[in-house]
């Protein structure tokens, strides 16, 4: 294919196909990302999650512009859940930052689920080392909700912002989702709004309960009225802060190795139902298994054996 | 929602429990009826249909309430005539604000116009009023409504399509060139509060310019907050409490300095258009007006001073009986809005005046003619409701800014309903009808529903910040374009009864060529030769007066005599108040 | 072609209904394709996006009267960019047949006259990506 190769150019439309193939899994995919691989592990990767309705996006929005003044390029993955009915989806962050469509040094991609077991899209990982090896100095990546995704995302990330906003009741999702662990850096957003400094309160006394040892990060609660682009450019500090920080204690090495581990076993994850999805879709096999079960004439171990021994055969 | 307050159901309910009903019916007549129509019904009615009793007609933004197949009075057994209808002109005003309606006044007839320049309207307008059009109804095009100027990057290509380009005061002067401001009733079609805010000064200003005293002036402004932050799409929008406060900013403006103007049609219209049911079209312009109202009475005003010039504009539609029973079921509850909940003492604060524009989504391309029989029916059934003011729409609504034949059959059809059918020599025909009657309570009661549900959220201005609307509207639309594809809406020539062989071919309007650089070429002149101190100065002003929260309304006037441009009045909007994006519809 | 289909969706300039391309969006998204919405758009911001996000379509609606100035613009703008023969081009909206065969000829693949049905938007966008030749 040669795309990578024009990739590390910065070729847009080269970017955009490979990320294109890598969603849709076609054959010689792994080839350029093999090519792309050594090149990344450059950009400052930071996912932003937080529930829908929080002003994900436009924070983003405001993000771009803040770290396109300091003349840093920036890529954004902006993730959106598919519908688990029919499979399609409709991606709608774009609409909010619209305004750097012109711009050559911001690339910005919608990625759907597409019903990836995890909650993160199954390209998401490799469309961020696709960007990372373009050269983009930041990247974003957006995801909604609060759950499995949202700490999946953290392990990709350098920096993981969680963004709140007061009234909507998410605070105590966020306690469910054991996201407190993983935030490095927490954003209350549309602050102008009631409850805005209850909430931060709240938080705050939350986290004074975690045990943090004496050297960790202790995540910062800031307050953001996105849309005026209020608070941001504290937010652009906290971030370089956090940046500094975990590259000094040696945090940064730690992460990166988690991080690498992660992206190893999601490959592997992918790889292997690949295998077993073409063994499991031929002719009639998966729908007479399931039959099976239902009917009781076997059960899920013996059959996932069977599927597993098939899958050894196929390696020999 | 604060708990110590009532909601305007809560109040009305308590209010109305107490007044004492005199029935109509005598009791021993009702049993008797009774027994009659159960023997009716089981011995006359077939089979099929007792147990096809309710139908639900589903029509296009219909509220798709069920009907029964026959009305009697037992429908209405608690029917106090003096109470819930009265006589045209008296409390409850469900028969009409005016006793004698159309006897003492022809519904004014009225038709949009808007296209190219401000000179190629104003040609329009000046044949509409030869033909005898009683008002004025300039509609502006996409970059004038959405706030940008002509000579603005966002706004090429756009410039005099669907509407007629405005930039200044000056493009004002040449709309109404050698036409009478103080003549004629003019509806300048400002949807929003911000473009209200921005254009209406500007004709303020020519009026100033001409001498003439702006007690003079009729007319109306839309100037409704759900036209600029819920059935638009646009780049750019302010905050929802921002808007609603210029929404009240003009009303107070133009209640204090222009009498005779109209400073609010409630809408109605556009977000039923949109995409949302009879119903919740009044719920919410109620919800709406009850708000203003009640900001109105913060600043220190009067309840009458301001209810007295409230205007509605809704959207007829082709459930005819429907579209008649809501009239009068909404002029019913405003009547006891206005008295029971805010106790007004003046007559005509409890007067529900609306405008009427016909359903445009309720036509069809195919067999376009067929539109002028559908929009002829949401006329009539407009009338026996009792408006005070209608635009019919032109067969050609599918396609772009009406042809002149097009619109001449429009203003036919509101003519030959006065002039012909003779059915406006009575008043509220149709009152009286059980069916008419029943129905009526039971729309009434479905809005009063909504608007409590609306109070609840906390009010109009947070049911849309929350996007409750925006909800209630796209479940709307996806639901009602899978009826028409099923064919449960059924529609002539559409779905039904198609026509073998080809539609015929219908002329089109054509756009004034060379709109869009005459217009930059205006502003550029207007740019040179303006005093650009005067203008940076009432534009910093106006910024001011944006953050302090004033009415902003003197210093936009000012901003239009000095000759700023729109755009240049939106970017201090912006730019004092922030943007706000609206929640997604899906 | 393999996998989802991708279209971008924008209102074209100025124009304020959205009613029929959202609409459109879930029609298109309950067929299974993923829709990437752009709310109003120019047509430069139009095919930047497109590229970005390697569409197969790119649909955008008008009933503003935009629909001759502003579509060739984003016609023009697409063979400029080359991009002309690997998206296919849809629009819908309010407009004359006249209009609509002009649109035609300007180069957009298939245009949607007021009335078309979701079912035949989606099916004609799905029929004309089958056919042409694997990306």
């Amino acid at each position: 294919m040669g795309l990578a190769k024009e990739i590390l150019q910065g070729n847009v439309r080269a970017t955009a196909k490979l990320m294109r193939d890598v969603e849709e899994g076609l054959p010689g995919v792994t080839e350029e990302l093999k090519i792309l691989y050594p090149h990344t592990g450059k950009s400052h990767i930071i996912g932003i999650t937080g529930s829908p309705g929080s002003g994900k996006s436009t924070l983003v929005d405001v993000l771009i512009d803040a770290f396109r003044s300091k003349d840093k390029t920036v890529g954004v993955v902006a993730i959106d859940p598919s519908s688990p009915f029919s499979g399609g989806a409709v991606l709608g962050d774009r609409v909010r930052m619209q305004r750097h469509a012109m711009d050559e040094g911001v690339f910005i991609r919608s990625l759907a689920t597409r019903g990836w077991h995890g909650g993160l899209s199954r390209a998401a990982a490799a469309v961020i080392n696709i960007m990372d090896a373009m050269g983009k100095d930041i990247i974003l990546v957006e995801t909604v909700g609060v759950g499995q995704a949202e700490v999946d995302i953290m392990s990709f990330a350098h920096t993981s912002i969680v963004v709140l906003v007061p009234g909507l009741g998410d605070w105590v999702q966020t306690i469910k989702a054991g996201i407190l662990e993983i935030a490095d850096i927490f954003v209350i957003n549309k602050a102008d709004k009631e409850g805005a400094s209850e909430l931060a309160v709240e938080l705050q006394a939350m986290l004074r309960l975690n045990a943090y040892p004496t050297e960790a990060w202790r995540p910062k609660i800031l307050l953001t009225e996105a849309i005026n682009e209020k608070g941001v450019d504290k937010l652009v500090e906290e971030i370089y802060r956090h940046r500094e920080f975990i590259a000094a204690s040696g945090r940064y090495d730690a992460h990166l190795k988690d991080k690498v581990k992660l992206e190893l076993m999601e490959v592997i994850k992918g790889s292997l139902m690949d295998r077993v999805s073409q063994i499991i879709n031929k002719n009639d096999y998966l729908q007479r298994l399931v039959d099976d079960l239902a009917n009781r004439r076997t059960d899920p171990y013996s059959a996932a054996s069977e599927i597993i021994e098939k899958l050894l055969r196929t390696l020999d | 929602m604060p708990e110590e307050k009532s909601t305007t159901k809560e109040i009305l309910q308590a209010k109305l429990a107490d007044q004492e009903r005199i029935p109509l019916y005598n009791s021993k007549a009702l049993e008797k009826l009774r027994e009659e129509f159960d023997q009716w019904k089981n011995t006359v009615v077939g089979k099929q249909d007792r147990e096809n009793w309710y139908a639900t007609p589903h029509t296009i933004i219909g509220s798709e309430i069920p009907r029964e197949m026959l009305y009697t009075p037992l429908n209405n057994p608690g029917f106090d005539c003096m109470q819930d209808l009265g006589n045209s002109g008296q409390e409850p005003f469900t028969r009409g604000i005016h006793a004698n309606m159309y006897r003492g006044r022809e519904f004014t007839m009225r038709q949009l116009t808007g296209f190219g320049g401000p000179e190629d309207t104003n040609k329009r307008m000046k044949f509409m009023l030869e033909h005898g059009a009683t008002g004025l109804n300039p509609l502006f095009d996409l970059p004038t409504i959405q706030m940008y100027d002509s000579d603005d990057p966002i706004s090429e290509g756009q410039v005099g399509m669907s509407g007629v380009a405005i930039d200044s005061v000056e493009d004002m002067d040449l709309l109404f060139k050698d036409i009478p401001l103080d003549e004629v009733t003019v509806s300048l079609v400002t949807h929003y509060p911000s473009n209200t805010a921005i254009l209406f000064p500007m004709y303020l200003a020519l009026a100033e310019r001409r001498g003439i005293p702006w007690d003079k002036l009729r007319g109306s402004v839309q100037n409704d907050i759900t036209l600029e932050e819920v059935v638009r799409s646009g780049p750019e929008y302010i905050p929802p409490q921002d808007c609603f406060r210029i929404q009240c900013d003009n009303i107070e403006f133009i209640r204090q300095n222009v009498p005779q103007w109209n400073f609010v049609t409630y809408n109605g219209y556009n977000l039923r258009e949109f995409g949302t049911s009879g119903i919740t079209e009044m719920a919410v312009a109620v919800a709406n007006a009850i708000g203003s109202i009640e900001d109105m009475i913060k600043r220190g005003h009067d309840v009458d001073w301001v209810a007295e010039r409230v205007a509605f504009f809704w959207s007829p539609a082709s459930d005819f009986f429907e579209e008649v029973a809501r009239i009068r079921a909404v002029r019913r509850l405003w009547y006891r809005i206005m008295k029971y909940r805010f106790n007004a003492k003046s007559t005509r604060s409890m007067w529900m005046r609306c405008h009427v524009q016909t359903s445009g989504v309720s036509l069809m391309r195919q067999e376009p003619l067929n539109n002028i029989i559908r929009a002829a029916y949401h006329a009539l059934a407009s009338v026996f409701g009792g408006v005070q003011s209608l635009h019919v729409d032109s067969y050609d609504e599918a396609y772009s800014v009406p042809t002149e034949e097009a619109a001449l059959l429009s203003l036919r059809t509101q003519q030959i309903i006065q002039a012909e059918t003779g059915v406006t020599e009575v008043v509220d025909p149709l009152g009286g009808s059980f069916y008419v009657e029943a129905l009526t309570n039971d729309i009434e009661g479905r809005i009063l529903d909504e608007v409590d549900e609306i109070e609840r959220m906390g009010g109009y201005v947070a049911a849309i910040e929350k996007g409750w609307l925006h909800r209630k509207i796209a479940d709307h639309f996806y639901r009602e374009q899978s009826m028409i594809e099923r064919g449960d809406i059924k529609l002539v020539g559409y779905n039904i009864y198609k026509a073998p062989g080809g539609v015929p071919p219908i002329e089109v309007f054509q756009y004034p060529e060379g709109v869009e650089e005459r217009q930059k070429a205006r502003l550029a002149g207007l740019r040179k030769r303006r005093d650009n101190e005067k203008v940076g100065s009432a534009l910093a002003e106006l910024g001011e007066a944006c953050k302090r929260k004033k009415n902003i309304l003197p210093y936009s006037v000012e901003c239009a005599r000095v000759g700023c441009s729109e755009g240049e009045i939106f970017k201090v909007f912006k730019k004092a108040y922030g943007l706000w994006k609206p929640p997604m519809l899906w | 072609m393999a996998g989802r289909v991708k279209i971008l969706l924008s209102k074209l300039g100025l124009d304020v209904h959205n009613r029929g391309i959202i609409t459109v969006a879930k029609a298109l998204r309950d067929a299974g394709m993923e829709v990437i919405y752009l709310g109003n758009s120019l047509p430069e911001e139009i095919i930047k996006s497109a590229i970005q996000e390697d569409v197969d379509v790119i649909g955008v609606s008008s009933l503003g009267g935009a629909h001759l100035t502003l579509g060739s613009k984003l016609i023009e703008g697409a063979k400029r960019e080359g991009i002309k023969d690997r998206v296919m081009f849809t629009i819908g909206g309010v407009f004359s047949s006249t209009d609509a065969e002009k649109l035609q000829q300007i180069g957009f693949d298939e245009v949607f006259e007021p009335g078309a049905t979701r079912e035949e938007i989606v099916s004609s966008i799905l029929e004309f990506i089958s056919s042409k030749a694997g990306r």
